[in-house]
């Protein structure tokens, strides 16, 4: 490619950008949607469920907001919210306490607010969650595993980026359920692995060097870190059961081709729409919606494979 | 009285023998011609003299007391100035702030010490003037022509009142003028009854203002005479190594 | 007068003017083109966000500016504010008991000056550590504060087991959500501090040194500046700054965290270089860096209101801060030629 077809082609995305930011007639409708971190797909899947939910309520102007993993920019978006006057916001806060004065900020300016997945702490007047619990998630894990290795099995868990509440409470729900069990369930080694593939891979490797006999379990917070750790046990010839957690699309691949034993449902896309037609629904109608709504996260094994929500983007 | 004495003054960087046991003696009121071939180690006695690092061994004495100067501050605090090779100018400060570099003139407010700008200015002003150099206090030493800039490093030896000032090829990169000025200034330090080091490479200016020549070659002394005992021919043999010794 | 030395010529010379200028004239420019486009942008409450929303990054970048033209850098300031952050939330929950209670109980604990000292404390003791690195141990600036990047940010995470502390008395959270008449607490104090580290830089002596050491280290000792205790000074600064922005961010958030600051060493970074100081050391200035501070943050402000994407909005950031630089740049070797 020449280096002026190169510059047009970032003018002209630029330029689609800007244009599809226009606002478009017969819209009553501005709704703001404020994502914790577009870099992660989890999240990109969310906003395009909130995009597509938009698109079928019609009337909807959406506003796609990204906190690039970061508290004070998310917050600092909120802000713009408020000063663009929207009808509505619908977040996923990157951090639950963190983001609770921003929010409060968006409430006290008489914006309704939706929150999904995480909710925000301490903050009155909240129109309305819906989430899965990141903690049942971990125990869905957990059960699995009983399920799996009735008689007790040996276990490598894979924890998430230190701080971060999914990280947190993913580990929690895992040793909520195997805690009480530890005569039989034995966790022979738990690191973090940042939820990165790569040091799902490499700090893998370093624990099965480590380890006299493979472990039966891998259990990893996120489909990222058990990717990484396939990798390594298929290269080792090692037969291990690894469970991952998110259902994303290449590790819904991987369970169906046999790879990964099983993966988490949280059906991110499920929450997105319900959180969005309830916001629509009190904009337009007035209506109050349910406070809390918690979907419960499951396993995906191969048997239930068609269960996830993100199938359809396999091929 | 000497006021400044080197004993077996030694000097290695790693196996570059510099200096090679050196002795030399400086008085009151005379002017000392350092002389010596591109790397003879010139440069490096007097780094050590202004205490830019001490001696791998040898001692110093100033006014017959031992010194040892763990920083160029201490040498300066001692009377002695130097106008370095490469004049340590700070390129992105203006003239008077260089002149004034780690002695600037301050003002009391309160509790607080603020630059007295002015004040700095005013004096490099006079300095430059005093230099017959057309140097102004508010230009950046980045943008200044050769000349310049060794009339920055040279108007901070005025700033104290030293017993001894060192210039090591002060008049390298100036016109036959300003050449004259310097080599003027130095009569006028010398009559003021400083003793002063020139290092050069200028027959002509050694031979015109000092009083003595002392030639190094390969770190090692091999001259130090009255400046009428000898003349620029048995100068540049013994620099060249055609003398052995005188 | 002697013909040596041209006299400086009297025509308009616009390119040095440029030079001089060129972020305040580019962010003139952007407040402009975002006016135009969004007429939001003007709002004052809109406006007043952009300054508190910059006024965190900004006081640590008015200590990044000391470091920078001494021709050194610090990669770790980001991590350092996890750290300080945490520590002064400890210190104002009186421990980790009540380390997520929000209301009541939040007011107990110990007086938030305390809090604000152990936060300045623990960022002034990380800049002293580093600066003793660099000057004593003679490690590059940019390794050691690459170490500190990892150091403190494990240290903030052991300190605080991973979780947050949060829920804060309105005393403490006053000083991040807070307004004094229409003004927020952090713009009041970034102003000022900028208008402090200004006179200290232009008009004291160690001001003078801090550029001197940038401008040429050696000469700088030669000439009797203790290099040294110079570069360790300016490392204590910005360990400083890092400290209160810590407990400003924590006030704002009312929660410190192990993994907050992540990547703020690139903002502060940014907001330095975009106001025209050079890397190199020895050229810049606090106003400089206000205006760079200003710049970024004007430009995602605007960007958002006007909802362009996140992704298109780093990649102009990233542009932007290319092009501030290349222009100085260019206009600086125009003015010279
Ligand atoms: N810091 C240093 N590290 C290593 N070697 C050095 C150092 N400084 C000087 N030298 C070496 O010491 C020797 C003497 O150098 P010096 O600078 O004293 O010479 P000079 O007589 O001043 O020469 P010139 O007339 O070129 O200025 C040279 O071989 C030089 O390479
Ligand atoms: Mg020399």
């Amino acid at each position: 490619m020449s280096k002026f077809k190169i510059a047009s082609g970032i003018v002209s995305a630029v330029a689609a950008t800007l244009i599809s930011a226009a606002p478009v007639q017969a819209q009553d409708l501005k709704i703001v949607t404020s994502m914790p971190s577009l870099g992660f797909p989890f999240f990109v899947h969310m906003q395009n469920s909130l995009n597509a939910e938009a698109e079928v309520l019609g009337g909807i102007e959406v506003i796609n907001q990204d906190g690039q993993n970061s508290a004070p920019k998310q917050t600092a978006e909120l802000e713009a919210a408020i000063i663009n006057q929207v009808s509505g916001v619908v977040i996923s806060p990157l951090d639950s306490i963190a983001l609770a004065p921003g929010v409060k900020q968006v409430i006290d300016a008489g914006i309704p607010v939706m929150t999904i997945d995480r909710r925000v702490d301490g903050v009155d007047g909240v129109l309305g969650h819906v989430g899965a619990d990141n903690v049942i998630g971990g125990e869905a894990q957990a059960n699995l595993i009983i399920d799996l290795f009735p008689d007790g099995a040996t276990i490598v868990n894979l924890q998430g980026q230190p701080g971060a509440s999914p990280a947190i409470d993913r580990n929690k729900g895992v040793h909520n359920i195997l805690d009480s069990m530890s005569d039989k369930y034995v966790f022979v080694a738990e690191q973090t692995a940042n939820f990165a593939r790569e040091e799902g891979a490499s700090v893998t490797e370093s624990i099965l060097a480590g380890l006299d006999s493979p472990p039966d379990v891998i259990v990893a917070a996120n489909d990222d870190m058990a990717l990484g750790a396939l990798q390594v046990t298929q290269e080792q010839g090692l037969d291990i059961v690894i469970i991952g957690f998110d259902a994303l699309p290449e590790a819904l691949a991987s369970v169906r081709d046999g790879g990964l034993t099983a993966t988490i449902e949280q059906t991110p896309g499920e929450q997105s729409r319900r959180a969005l037609q309830a916001l629509v629904d009190h904009l337009r109608n007035g209506t109050t919606p349910e406070p809390l709504v918690l979907l419960e996260p499951f396993a995906i094994t191969k048997d239930n494979i068609e269960k996830a929500e993100r199938l359809s983007e396999l091929n | 009285m000497s006021i400044l004495e080197l004993n077996g003054i030694t000097k290695n960087f790693g196996g570059i023998h510099a200096l090679a046991g050196v002795d030399m003696s400086l008085e009151r009121g005379q002017v000392l011609g350092l002389m010596g071939d591109n790397g003879a180690g010139k440069s490096t006695l007097i780094k050590i003299i202004a205490g830019s690092f001490p001696p791998t061994s040898g001692t110093i004495k100033l006014n017959e007391k031992p010194v040892t100067f763990g920083r160029p501050r201490e040498a300066r605090d001692a009377g002695i100035e130097v106008v370095h090779q490469d004049l340590a100018l700070c390129d992105n400060l203006t003239a008077a702030m260089n002149v004034f570099l780690g002695r600037e003139l301050v003002r009391k407010v309160g509790p607080f010490r603020f630059l007295n700008r002015a004040a700095m200015n005013e004096q490099s002003a006079e300095l430059f003037a005093d230099l017959k150099s057309e140097t102004r206090p508010k230009d950046l030493v980045r943008q200044m022509s050769g000349g310049q800039r060794q009339a920055v490093a040279i108007a901070r030896t005025r700033l104290s009142k030293p017993d001894i000032v060192i210039m090591d090829e002060p008049t390298a990169a100036i016109s036959v003028r300003q050449v004259a000025e310097v080599l003027d200034l130095i009569r006028r330090l010398q009559d003021a009854g400083l003793a002063v080091i020139l290092i050069s490479h200028r027959m002509p200016d050694v031979f015109s203002v000092c009083d003595r020549v002392v030639v190094l070659r390969r770190g090692t002394k091999v001259a130090d005479k009255p400046i009428g005992e000898t003349s620029p021919e048995e100068v540049t043999g013994l620099i060249i190594g055609a003398i052995e010794a005188a | 007068m002697n013909k040596d030395t041209p006299e400086p010529d009297n025509r308009p010379d616009w390119f040095g003017f440029a030079a001089k200028y060129a972020a305040p004239i580019f962010l003139l420019g952007l407040v402009l083109i975002f006016a135009l486009l969004q007429p939001n942008f003007l709002h004052p409450l809109n406006l007043l966000n952009v300054l508190r929303q910059v006024s965190i990054s900004g006081l640590i970048a008015i200590g990044m500016t000391f470091v920078i033209l001494t021709a050194g850098i610090d990669l770790s300031v980001g991590s350092l504010v996890a750290l300080a952050g945490l520590v002064g939330a400890y210190v104002s929950k009186g421990g980790l008991d009540n380390r997520f209670a929000i209301g009541a109980e939040a007011a107990t604990g110990n007086p938030v000056i305390y809090a604000v000292l152990a936060a300045v404390a623990v960022g002034v003791v990380g800049g002293a550590l580093q600066g003793a690195a660099i000057t004593r141990l003679k490690v590059p600036p940019f390794v050691v504060t690459l170490g500190g990047l990892s150091v403190f940010r494990g240290a903030a995470l052991l300190f605080s087991g991973g979780g947050p502390i949060s829920g804060f008395s309105p005393q403490y959270t006053w000083w991040g959500q807070g307004r004094i008449g229409i003004v927020p607490v952090p713009v009041i104090l970034f102003f000022s501090a900028a208008i402090v580290a200004h006179v200290v830089l232009k008009h004291t002596r160690f001001g003078l040194h801090v550029y001197s050491v940038g401008g040429n280290a050696a000469a700088s000792d030669l000439n009797g500046v203790s290099t040294r205790r110079v570069t360790f000074m300016v490392y204590v600064i910005v360990g400083f700054f890092c400290g209160l922005a810590s407990f400003l961010l924590s006030a704002r958030l009312n929660s410190a965290e192990a993994v907050a600051g992540m990547g703020l060493e690139l903002d502060v970074i940014a907001a330095v270089v975009i106001g025209g100081t050079s890397l190199f050391g020895g050229v810049g200035s606090i106003f400089g860096t206000v205006v760079g501070a200003l710049l970024i943050g004007v430009l995602r402000n605007g960007l958002v209101l006007m909802n362009v994407s996140s992704f298109v909005q780093q990649i102009v950031i990233g542009l932007i801060l290319i092009a501030a630089v290349a222009f100085d740049q260019y206009a600086a070797s125009r003015s010279r030629a």
